[in-house]
């Protein structure tokens, strides 16, 4: 938690423009009304309350679902190479956003590219659940191929949109988003996602003893008491809402979901009452710094965020592999 | 009262008939041995009394009411099972292993209660692994892991326990440490019922067997009435001789040799289209 504060205050004062950091306290404080030690000025005010702070607010939002989203479908996965996407749930709001970008429903107004994203990845969630749960076995090993075929369907259909793109613009921009990106995210994005995902976080870490229990395999789950064919479903929708709300609003993100969770069960191990809580923080934190790192780097030249997160995430994911003793493994 | 009673009790699993018409009780304190050959629905038979396999005919009562009626939570109240295969691919401590048997007991908003950490430490204790509480449940030999699974299982508090095959992969101090302790909770009211293959051991240490063959019971009763070498002939397709052991007074069998070749094959779950292929 301190770190998160200390990420987010750095975060806030960092930019193009350098705050220092009393100040930057002083404009947080006074902004959720607590009494301020120093001054600043009426511009410090407006770079960090209207520009800054809601970057880092979605960015730290975002990071938390997909970690927390990660960490949970590892463990309903029994898989430590699943991340939250692979339930159809980024492809399909990629596919919602290109979409929106694409018949110009973008310009309607700024809610309706994050909505739309998010219709996607909720659409995409139920068709395969549903398709899944018509399956004899309905074997997590199952879901996890569905997921993968409807990845792939789902990337042809946005490639078969991005060849036919009209415009050089309108191409640019649906590549942009399919990067991921956190530029330009106003106070709207924020009240978007706060309650989904925060309240998501809350629910999910009430569920960590029924994980556990899961990973020791579905009959033993049922034998402590676990309805099992009716908590997975229910975890499998919570965390695709959770990272289709996350993704509305920062397009395709890849590797928190995966890197952190993996990297937190490290320290913590396989217990998910401590593993969510922190693959939350983890993945809170990473994305803020990743974030800072995409607008600092190349400056002026501004990298995409989820571009950045691949470039550490993987090397980090590799190092991680070799060098934890179980191979990678869950096991 | 009958801690368990199927009547009638039919499984099919994938379109092959597992079990077929069953029919037997178990009352209160009842330690009951499930003997048989490989493949004959011993362990068919624990998943459906656990209510993990549905039962295609016929009616399951645990503790004099219906196992349907029950919610999964109410039934893990009741009921624990120790399954065969307990290896584990995720380094808990033996304690939080142990301390999930609690789960049925416990809230999902509230902390851990002070009960719930007692009988998680009594379980370890009565299970002798207590000194091994702290230790990744993944470092444990399979004696002491399938001691984990019980402490888990006792410490779930149940009235009825069923065991698949606890003793196969043990060594013999191993294997008298599980049954002692089965024997004296049974003596204490616990019902348990374990499928076991080692015929000595079921005889010394069970009240009552019950011999299944393709499915279907072919003896019940105390290990002097099952025990017989017709009965055990006509199960395993082997000639035994049966006598008393002179340490012990226990019922003793002594697998003599396998029948002839067409009855011993008789044994092979040939499915029907490999018969008619003949």
């Amino acid at each position: 938690m301190v770190a998160l504060a200390l990420t987010v205050v750095a975060a806030s004062a960092i930019g193009p423009i350098g705050i220092p950091f009393r100040k930057t306290i002083a404009v947080l404080l006074a902004e959720t009304g607590l009494p301020t030690l120093s001054s600043f000025s009426e511009r410090e005010q407006t770079i960090i309350a209207e520009m800054r702070l809601p970057r880092v607010l979605v960015g730290g939002l975002a990071g938390a679902a997909l970690g927390v989203s990660g960490g949970a479908m590892q463990g309903l996965f029994r898989n430590p190479l699943v991340e939250p996407g692979y339930v159809g749930v980024s492809s399909g709001a990629a596919l919602g956003a290109v979409c929106a970008l694409y018949f110009g429903w973008s310009l309607l107004g700024p809610w309706t590219l994050p909505l739309s994203a998010f219709a996607g990845a909720a659409l995409a969630v139920m068709i395969i659940l549903s398709v899944w749960q018509r399956h004899r076995h309905k074997s997590m090993a199952t879901l996890l191929l569905l997921g993968i075929g409807m990845n792939a369907l789902l990337s042809a259909v946005i490639n078969l949109l991005l060849a036919s793109s009209g415009s050089e613009q309108e191409l640019r921009s649906i590549v942009f988003w399919l990067q991921g990106g956190l530029e330009a995210r106003t106070w709207h994005h924020v009240q978007l996602i706060a309650l989904p995902i925060l309240a998501g976080c809350l629910v999910l870490f009430a569920f960590g003893r029924d994980l556990n229990a899961m990973l020791l395999g579905d009959e033993q789950a049922a034998n402590a008491g676990i309805n099992v064919n009716r908590i997975r479903p229910f975890l499998l929708i919570l965390t695709s809402l959770m990272t289709g709300s996350a993704v509305a609003v920062s397009g395709i993100i890849g590797f928190v979901g995966l890197v952190v969770p993996h990297a937190v069960r490290l320290v913590t191990g396989p217990d998910h009452r401590f593993l969510l809580p922190a693959s939350a923080l983890g993945g809170a934190i990473f994305l803020i710094w990743a974030d800072l790192a995409s607008r600092m780097l190349m400056q002026p030249v501004t990298v995409q965020v989820g571009v950045i997160c691949a470039l550490i995430g993987a090397p980090l994911f590799m190092a991680l592999i070799m060098s934890s003793r179980r191979g990678g493994a869950l096991k | 009262m009958n801690m368990l009673d199927f009547s009638g009790v039919s499984v099919i699993l994938q379109g092959q008939p597992v079990l077929k018409n069953l029919n037997f009780t178990a009352a209160k304190g009842q330690f009951i041995g499930l003997i048989g050959p490989n493949g004959s629905g011993k362990s068919t038979l624990l998943r459906t009394a656990s209510g993990w396999i549905p039962c295609s005919k016929g009616q399951i009562r645990v503790a004099g009411k219906p196992l349907r009626s029950y919610k999964r939570r109410e039934i893990a109240r009741l009921l624990s099972f120790v399954p065969q295969d307990t290896l584990v691919d995720f380094d808990f401590p033996v304690r939080d292993i142990v301390m999930m048997g609690r789960h049925p007991h416990m809230s999902r908003f509230k902390e851990v209660a002070h009960e719930d950490r007692l009988a998680a430490e009594q379980a370890m204790v009565l299970a002798g692994i207590a000194h091994l509480a702290d230790r990744a449940v993944t470092r444990l030999s399979g004696g002491q892991r399938q001691m984990a699974f019980i402490a888990k299982a006792l410490a779930q508090t149940p009235q009825l326990m069923l065991l698949d095959e606890p003793i196969s992969a043990l060594d013999i101090r191993h294997q008298l440490h599980v049954l002692e302790l089965v024997r004296r909770l049974a003596d204490d009211g616990l019902t348990v019922i374990a499928a076991l293959h080692d015929l000595n051991l079921a005889a010394r240490y069970c009240d009552q067997l019950i011999l299944l063959r393709q499915g279907q019971i072919l003896g019940r009763g105390t290990p002097e009435e099952v025990l017989t070498p017709p009965k055990l002939l006509e199960a395993y397709g082997v000639h035994v001789g049966l006598r008393r052991d002179p340490w012990l007074g226990s019922l003793t069998v002594t697998a003599i040799g396998k029948s002839s070749a067409d009855s011993s094959a008789d044994q092979v779950d040939l499915k029907p289209t490999a018969v008619s292929m003949t």
